[in-house]
Parts: structure tokens; sequence; C-alpha cells
């Protein structure tokens, strides 16, 4: 439902107080779901992500099978390999929530803008791009903007690197934990969805800023969509890591 | 002495069962069987991968099966250290080398002795990097750079460089050049000069495995594909000793042939099982005999042509 009201409203030309309004509650709604999307993930997604804290459910001996890790090998404790996994799922919950965060504040700027397309009409089209540089409160945001982009995308394409580093530390400071940040592929996936989904936005508000409609309507839709769709997906996917994480933890409660 | 008592472990629909053996100190003991019969399963059992419990424990058995987890049963002694009850000092013990490197790919192999060098007592840095540079392994390298074979280097290098018990080896020298594996072979024998250690060795490489194992632990399914069970377990002479192969001609075959207990013949070769050992043949036979080699007798066997269940579970 909410995917057809926000459709309707980013396809629709002529607007009334009523559908006003209703796209009101809509880009609310959207951005409560898309400030909240985060939490669930936050705290539960990378605990399964990163094996949680049960060394013997099916996930972990399908790893097995292809490979054993050195951490089932090592002569540690089950109890400390269970906190090194908490440590772990922690480290890789903030780096993945950081990662999002960046993510829906620019959302949240891009719908912003999607959003004033009635403002610039009242503009006569004239280009929002000499409207931006003249406004000197747009023109910060967008640098705001850039800069969210920047060290997200920076965050993103050296995840590994940073991560490589993070252990190279490990070993110079010589802790007893080993530390392996690598985040699950299956995380890796959602922060690609993610970060596919800001740069659709970011197509969108480039379009305004140059005043010109660059991207045909459809497109726009289907960015629209696919938004909903993470959000949706996000929101469906809870129950199912809340269940397994909650399995995960009844068995390393039995441990 | 190491006891392994009714290894058991589900893996899907797949299961090891019932595996059970003692090796005594000094002798290496070589696990053989078709691709699939739980080799590595087992070896992965014995590195501590899987939570054992003891399959008598009525509560524990409910609680996995309540919960719907796969279970792995039995136990295994590394001298009076239990797998189940002591498994950090179980572990503490132990050494691999693994086909494919359990280490972090991302790391140097430098770093990795650095890393997890500090959890096995007495390990030694400096040994550890006197060996990577004795097997030719830089030490720069991430180990994911490092080839198939410096990767083998680098665990062997890692395995010598701290005072191991048992060292467990999986496919080590599979697809690697005949001088590496001359080489590494020759290396194996020295670590189990001391006459202290226990080495457990999975290859599919039987003419060798025949060659440097003491002891054979041999895995097989079934009638029923998906379980595995020990087909024998003793020493690998004593179980070439009892068969012997004759290359026959068809007037000959009469007089032997209480003892035959398979052949494959076409027209322009014959050959026989028997269940005799070679020293045993009446004379007039012994010139067409040989003794039967490892790999033989698993063709034998493993293509159905002859089943030793009895003298297999004698000896199990």
């Amino acid at each position: 439902m909410l995917k057809i009201i926000i459709l309707d409203m980013l396809l629709e030309q002529k607007k009334s107080k009523g559908k006003l309004l209703i796209k009101c509650l809509a880009v609310a709604a959207t951005l409560v779901l898309g400030f909240f999307l985060p939490f669930p993930y936050l705290f539960l997604f990378p605990l399964l992500t990163a094996q949680g804290t049960s060394l013997n459910t099916e996930t972990d001996e399908r790893q097995l099978y292809h490979l054993p890790h050195i951490q089932y090998i090592l002569p540690v404790s089950r109890e400390r390999l269970k906190w090194y996994y908490i440590i772990r799922a922690g480290i890789a919950a903030l780096f993945y929530g950081v990662v999002n965060l960046f993510g829906y504040v620019n959302c949240y700027i891009g719908m912003k803008y999607v959003y004033n397309e009635r403002y610039m009409e009242y503009r006569n089209n004239v280009g929002y791009m000499a409207d931006a540089v003249m406004s000197g409160t747009a023109l910060l945001k967008y640098l705001l903007l850039a800069c969210i982009v920047s060290i997200g995308l920076f965050l993103f394409v050296f995840q590994q690197k940073i991560c490589l580093y993070a252990r190279n530390c490990q070993v110079k400071w010589g802790t007893n934990t080993p530390i392996s940040l690598r985040i699950g592929g299956f995380a890796k996936t959602a922060i690609f969805l993610s970060w596919l989904a800001i740069g659709l936005t970011m197509v969108l508000c480039a379009s305004y800023m140059v005043g010109v409609e660059l991207i045909p309507r459809l497109i726009k839709g289907i960015a629209a969509f696919f938004l909903i769709f993470l959000v949706l997906l996000g929101w469906m996917l809870s129950p199912w890591v809340i269940y397994k994480c909650s399995k995960q933890l009844l068995v390393a409660d039995y441990e | 002495m190491l006891t392994c008592s009714n290894i058991t472990k589900y893996i899907g629909s797949f299961t090891l069962k019932d595996v059970s053996f003692t090796l005594e100190p000094g002798y290496i003991l070589g696990v053989i069987g078709r691709n699939g019969c739980g080799k590595s399963t087992l070896l992965r059992v014995l590195l501590g991968s899987y939570l054992l419990y003891d399959p008598y424990d009525e509560h524990a058995l409910h609680t996995m099966q309540r919960e719907n987890l796969k279970r792995c049963a039995g136990d295994v002694l590394l001298g009076e250290c239990s797998l189940r009850e002591q498994e950090t000092a179980y572990k503490a013990k132990l050494a691999y080398v693994l086909s494919e490197t359990p280490f972090d790919l991302q790391l140097t192999a430098m770093e990795v002795g650095a890393l997890y060098g500090r959890y096995y007592e007495g390990f030694l840095m400096e040994q550890y990097l006197a060996y990577l540079e004795k097997y030719e392994v830089p030490k720069e390298y991430r180990i994911g750079k490092l080839s198939r074979g410096q990767q083998i280097r680098q665990q062997l290098a890692f395995a010598r460089s701290y005072e191991a018990k048992l060292y467990l080896l999986d496919e080590p020298a599979a697809n690697l050049d005949v001088e590496f594996r001359a080489d590494f072979y020759q290396e194996l024998r020295q670590i189990m000069s001391s006459g202290d250690k226990y080495m457990i060795l999975v290859s599919h490489l039987v003419e060798e495995l025949e060659q440097l194992c003491d002891y054979v632990l041999w895995l097989r399914q079934g009638s029923n594909e998906s379980v595995s069970e020990q087909y024998y377990y003793g020493s690998v002479e004593e179980l070439k000793d009892s068969f012997c192969l004759l290359e026959l001609p068809e007037d000959k075959v009469a007089s032997c042939k209480q003892w035959i207990v398979a052949s494959r013949c076409n027209e322009v070769h014959q050959e026989y099982l028997l269940n005799i050992p070679l020293r045993e043949l009446p004379d007039n036979l012994k010139s067409y005999g040989r003794q039967v080699f490892l790999k033989e007798l698993m063709y034998y066997v493993d293509a159905g042509r002859y089943e030793m269940e009895s003298e297999g579970k004698e000896r199990c």
C-alpha cells in the first residue's frame, strides 16, 4: 500500500490538498521506517552474519564442511570463543550501522529534494542549480551530502583494507583475541543494495541540482520502489533474524 | 596412547558411524576410503571442530534432538586428555596441515605466527621464521597469495614450531609434484623420529600412504550409501600379508581355487586375489604370485568384487 502511495506521489502530476496530506503521511512513514530499519539489523543481523554465538548449528557445519577455520581449531575455550563472536558481531554491527546510517541520511536528504519538485515549479522552471548556488543553505546541504557520501563510499570500498589494518594492529598490540572483522557475504550484499539505493537517490538529487529532467519518471519510480523494497525486506527479515539468533543463544546457553 | 572411541557424526543425510581405534605413540595412521566416505569429517572431529556428546547421556541427546541439531558423539583421548572433557588442553596438543589452509588468507605468513603462535605453549617465533626460510615460504606474502605448495609448507612450518603431540594431516600432498611430496614425507618421518608423537594422515594417494603409514583405517559406505563405517583397522603389513595376487595361466587355476576370493580377467590378463599369505602358497604357485598393494585391495573391495567382512570385523 505504501509502495503504491509513494509511487503515485512520485509519478503524479496534479496534486490536490488531500493528496498532499497523503504525501506527507507517506513521507513521514518512509522516513520513520527508514530511520528505524537499521536498528534490528544493528543488533541482530550481524549476530547472524558473524555466525552467532553457537558453534554447532547447521550453518556452521556447512561452513566447516568446506573449510575448517582457525577459530574452531585454536585451543580456546568455547566460552571465550563465544565472547569473541559477540565482540566480532558488535564490531560488525557498529560498522554496518554506521554505513547504514550514512545511507539513510542520504536517503532522507535525497527524498527531501525529490518532494521539492512542486516548490521548484513555482520558480517557473528556473534552473535549480542557479537557485542552489544562490541559496547558501542549499549549497551547504549538498556539501554535507557529498561529504557523507564520500565517507560512506570510502568505508564501503576500503572495508577490507580497514579490517586488515585493524587486524594488523591486533598483531602489533599483542592482544589475545584473534580478530576477524570480515562481514558476512549477506551483510555485504545488504550494504551493496543500500548503496545502490543511495546511488539512485543521488541521481535523483543530481537531476534537480542541474534543474533538468535528466532521468525519466520511470526510473524515478523504480528508484522509489527499490527503496521501499529494502524497507519491507528489512522488516520481513527481522522476525526470522530474531528467531535464528534466539535459537543460537539457546544453544549457546546449553553449551 | 591415542584412543578414539565410538565417533559418530551426522552431516545432513550422511552419517559417519562408530569409528574406534587405538594408536600407540610413534606410529602413523593413514585414513583411506572412497570420496565422501567421511575421512575429512573424521579429521575435523579429531581437530575438535565439533562439540562431542556422550552417546550414553540421554539428556544431551534429547536436547539436541529437541533443537533439531546434528549430533557428534564419542570421545578422543590423547594420553590422559579427553577431547570431550578437556577440549582446550586437547587442542593445545594438536598440530595440523590441511589441504585448505585454516589460517586467515588476509594475513601474511609472519603475522600468522605472531597472532596464532601465542595459543600454543612453547611456540618459538624464531624457529617458525627459520622453517619458513627453509621451506622457501615468503614471510611477507599474504597466505592467500601463496601457492598451494607454499601454503602447505607454511602450515608445516607452523606445526613444527611448537611441541605438538598429535599431527593431523588432510590431503597435504594432493596435486603437488613428486619432488615436493618426497621432501614432505621426509619431513613427516623426521617429526615422528622422536617416537612420542602420533600422526594421522588422510589421503587418496594410497601408494604413498602405504609407504609411510604403519596402520590404516579404512572407511567405507555399505549398502546404505549415506552411512559410512569403519571397514578395517590394523597394521598395513598385516592387511597386505593376508592376501596375495596371482597372474595365472588358466590350467593352474584349479590348484588354488580354494583361496581365490576375487578375479580380474580379460583376454590377455588373468589376475586372481587369494586370501592366503604369499609365503604360504604352494611352491609351484609362488613364481606366479606377488604381494598385493593396498590400492589393488581397495579396488577389489570398492568395485564390489570382494567383501572381506569377517576379517575386517575381527580386526576392528
